[in-house]
């Protein structure tokens, strides 16, 4: 009982992953300030926010639906935190593992952005409407990508369970060369899911305000804002530990260690995009994500199919 | 000259009535009257025939019993032609010329909304640029009428107690924008971009009717920023105007300030010393490397491409710095001055300016190349606000967005000011006809500017930098434009012999080129809006410049001047102990 506690809001639940979090946003912020030849926040920038945040007035429109409008960052965060236990981090093994469990990883990941869109279309406003129904748009675009370049591993590996899929390529080291096609596929999809420059089409400023998050004050929008950056947390960590299967430890320290370098290595290319990327508008979104982007992850399909019919047999 | 009398000869043989009714004040300058009933045929004959197919603005007076009513026509030689004709005030009123100029839809609309003058067959739609709960039949620019006219509280009341505390410039029959009824009942929904959005700069509305990404209509509500310089301006002397008109814009206030100079200098017959033409051209020049770089930026930032915001944000303030060393300020110079300029250029300053030049040189080019090889960014300005060359000719769009259609007209190059006419410079153009055509063309017109600089240093010659001006100035008219950063600027300075001027008209090139929008915004998404708003480089503080309402109502100039005093004295700043303080330091 404690000790499931513990898991839930210290360590690796609530407590751990809002501090990575807010750490995560700081590189993330800093790194983009630096790109652009700004001095950048210093670092206690991301907490100082949230706990303004937490401090501020919450206005609800008139016209929205107190329970979606109030329940929506709830859910955003629980989500991505329970997602989370089903990673390996530095290990080879989760906390919590099944087989099958890389499938609820994902759609435990998708929860957020329906969270997104049902806040937005329960706003009520028209802002909050267009970038809910952009968000829902975008999901369709990335998503199935992001599926498939993540089966492709657990293909070769022959286990839909994450633990398993580490444990098969720290066995076999160097096989995970046979993914970066699909490593690539999920950064970029990992963009789309983020929403983030050049995907970051539902919260378009200049269009319309702040998308889905335009009516969302005060601690409600401290919650989205902090299960973002646990997403972008997970996102990285979910990619680690399928793409970047090496350093893992059984020392815990230099496995975490090695584990945070892999984390905000990611991160740190996401900051990249953010810099050199214009936005794109949603029908070049989606025509690049299904004419470029799925083709690439169907042929990393194909490669790891080839490979394991043939050399690995 | 001798162009101008041709055409004075060709109208006089084509219509002997004209004998000796054409005046030619200097060369590409040409006043014409002509009686209301027979204005159409010279117009007709002017666009048709002589060439004159660009409307540069409708200047509208108050002369007595009668409105007068100046169309100034354009010619690509840069002749202008002032065709006036006068309205009667009792009963009197206009053909509209907007199916030879649909773009001089909303030059009308002024008219009728400050003057009063009735326009046949101008179509029904907003007013400009008078708020909607003006009340009716109040025509601020006639010449009887006084701000205080309006008592504070009732004027606004006639119009309707509801209006009273309604927001300027949004009509109670529009249906809330956040109704989120009419998306349940219709597939196309209306959201209001402005006055407040973080697309726009500037407090101005574009009310845009959406099927899903795609615009089906939109709406440009105009006005929110008047503060009534125009008629300020017949209040006041000269020397005080050269200040009021800089402060139009924050952006091009040496463009508004050498537009009107140069009319006063006109009329009253000053020569500009050379070295004052090539100081002013110098400014000029600084200001558009400026204006272009902020451009630039806001480009950049409306497709979210932030970097690039960041970047020529940071290399403008080098340009910036340039101008506050020559100037003393980095906006509103102050630097004009009827009959010359203020201050001197010296060798110290050219070098660092040439200096900054450089370095400013060195970073242009490498938005260039970022701008010809940046994926996303090409993707998200190519084919993007498409205007063709004929709406350009059709809808009188000027600067950078008209040459980006391929319409060579740059006032420098037509009909010169200042020091262009001895500097070597090309214009530029393009076919790209797109947003992503306006960025090449600003950015090279950015290389142009450089040179331009270069040279004015290079050749500046020794002399005075002003000559004396007479405070009173003669009776007269004059026209004068000037290439802003955003496109053709037009004043109109008419004297009467006093100190202060009779009628000043300002025609900004975003009241130009703003027209266009809805026709770039056809058939394109919701998120092509900002960027196309944004590629014509607007400037809507420039193109309002009347009225100012407050919430109290109306308050006239003395107690806006009063309630200024009292507010900074309230902050602990006393302006007039400040003014005895400087007094004494400086003995």
């Amino acid at each position: 009982m404690i000790a499931a506690l513990f898991n839930i809001l210290i360590f690796p639940g609530f407590l751990f992953l809002s501090i990575l979090g807010l750490v995560a946003e700081f590189v993330d912020r800093k790194l983009y300030a630096r790109l652009q030849n700004r001095v950048g926040p210093p670092f206690f920038q991301p907490l100082a926010d949230f706990l303004k945040l937490l401090g501020k007035e919450e206005v609800v429109p008139e016209e929205a639906d107190m329970r979606m409008f109030n329940l929506s960052p709830v859910f955003a965060l629980a989500a991505t935190v329970v997602a989370y236990l089903y990673i390996p981090l530095w290990g080879t093994k989760a906390l919590f593992y099944f087989d099958g469990d890389l499938i609820v990883v994902l759609y435990l990941l998708m929860i957020p952005t329906l969270t997104f869109f049902l806040g937005g279309w329960y706003s009520r406003s028209l802002f909050s409407t267009i970038g809910a129904v952009r968000s829902i748009t975008q999901l369709f675009a990335y998503e199935i990508p992001l599926f498939i370049s993540l089966l492709a591993p657990a293909i070769l590996a022959n286990s839909w369970s994450l633990s398993a899929i580490t444990a098969y390529y720290a066995a076999h080291p160097w096989f995970w060369l046979f993914n970066l096609l699909g490593f690539g596929v999920a950064l970029i999809a990992l963009l789309g899911k983020l929403e983030r420059v050049p995907f970051d089409i539902p919260e378009a400023e200049t269009e319309i305000v702040a998308g889905s998050f335009t009516e969302y004050s005060g601690r409600l929008l401290a919650y989205f804002r902090m299960a973002i950056d646990i997403e972008v947390i997970v996102g990285a960590s979910l990619l680690a530990a399928v793409f970047l299967p090496f350093f893992l430890m059984a020392n815990p320290v230099l496995g975490f260690l090695f584990y945070l370098i892999k984390i905000f290595l990611i991160i740190a290319l996401l900051a990249l995009a953010r810099t050199v990327f214009a936005r794109l508008r949603i029908d070049q979104m989606i025509e690049f994500c299904w004419k470029y982007v799925a083709p690439v992850a169907f042929l990393q399909v194909l490669i790891n199919l080839i490979l394991k019919g043939s050399i690995l047999r | 000259m001798s162009q101008s009398i041709e055409i004075k000869t060709e109208l006089e043989n084509k219509f002997d009535w004209l004998k000796d009714q054409v005046r030619i004040t200097r060369e590409n300058r040409l006043w014409l009257d002509v009686p209301a009933d027979k204005f159409f045929v010279i117009f007709d004959y002017l666009i048709s025939l002589a060439g004159f197919k660009e409307l540069c603005t409708i200047t509208g007076t108050d002369e007595g019993d009668n409105y007068g009513l100046m169309y100034h026509l354009a010619r690509t030689d840069g002749k202008v032609l002032n065709l006036k004709t006068l309205v009667p005030k009792e009963g009197g009123s206009m053909k509209s010329i907007i199916s030879y100029f649909p773009g001089g839809t909303i030059y009308e609309r002024e008219i009728n909304d400050l003057l009063g003058v009735k326009f046949e067959g101008l179509p029904p739609g907003r007013r400009y640029p008078l708020p909607d709960n003006w009340p009716e039949g109040e025509h601020p620019l006639r010449k009887g009428w006084q701000p205080d006219k309006l008592s504070k509280v009732e004027g606004i009341k006639e119009a309707g107690e509801e209006r009273l505390n309604m927001p300027i410039g949004i009509r109670s029959e529009i249906s809330q924008p956040t109704d989120f009824s009419l998306i349940r009942r219709r597939d196309d929904v209306q959201i209001s971009i402005g006055p407040q959005h973080p697309a726009l700069k500037e407090p101005e509305s574009f009310n845009v009717t959406l099927q899903g990404e795609k615009i089906s209509g939109i709406e440009i509500k105009l006005g929110y920023n008047h503060r009534g310089i125009e008629k300020a301006c017949e209040q006041r002397s000269y020397i005080q105007d050269v200040y009021l008109v800089e402060r139009i814009c924050g952006i091009c206030s040496h463009t508004h300030s050498t537009c009107f100079v140069q009319a006063v200098e006109e009329i009253a017959g000053l020569q500009l010393p050379k070295r004052a033409a090539y100081i002013r051209t110098l400014v000029g020049e600084l200001e558009r490397v400026h204006s272009h770089l902020l451009w630039l930026g806001v480009a950049g930032h409306e497709v979210g491409f932030d970097t690039l915001l960041m970047y020529t944000w940071r290399d403008r303030e080098i340009v910036m710095d340039i101008l506050a060393m020559l100037t003393g300020n980095r906006v509103n110079y102050g630097i004009n001055q009827v009959g010359g300029v203020r201050r001197d250029v010296t060798a110290e300053q050219a070098a660092d300016i040439l200096k900054a030049v450089d370095q400013l040189e060195e970073q242009t080019k490498y938005y260039i190349e970022v701008a010809t090889e940046e994926q996303t960014l090409i993707q998200r300005l190519s084919g993007v606000g498409k205007l063709s060359k004929e709406d350009v000719l059709k809808l009188g769009t000027v600067g950078p967005t008209g040459r980006a259609s391929g319409v060579e007209r740059d006032v420098r190059r037509t009909d010169p000011y200042a020091a262009y006419g001895e500097l070597d410079f090309k214009v530029i153009t393009s076919d790209q006809c797109d947003v992503y055509g306006r960025a090449v063309v600003r950015l090279l017109e950015l290389m142009e500017s450089y040179s331009m600089i270069r040279q004015v240093l290079k050749k500046l010659p020794d002399g005075p930098i002003s000559v004396r001006a007479p405070r009173r100035i003669p009776a007269g008219e004059a026209i004068s434009r000037y290439e802003a950063p955003r496109g053709e600027d037009v004043h109109y300075v008419k004297s009467n012999g006093t100190e202060n001027p009779e009628r000043v008209k300002v025609r900004a090139p975003t009241l130009a080129n703003l027209q266009s929008v809805t026709k770039m915004l056809e058939d394109r998404y919701l998120a092509d809006l900002p960027i196309v708003i944004a590629a014509i480089d607007p400037c809507f503080s420039c193109t309002d410049r009347l009225i100012k309402v407050e919430d109290k109502g109306l308050m006239t100039w003395e107690e806006i001047r009063q309630y200024g005093i009292e507010w900074y004295k309230k902050q602990g700043v006393d302006f007039a102990r400040m003014t005895g303080k400087i007094g004494r330091s400086k003995e």
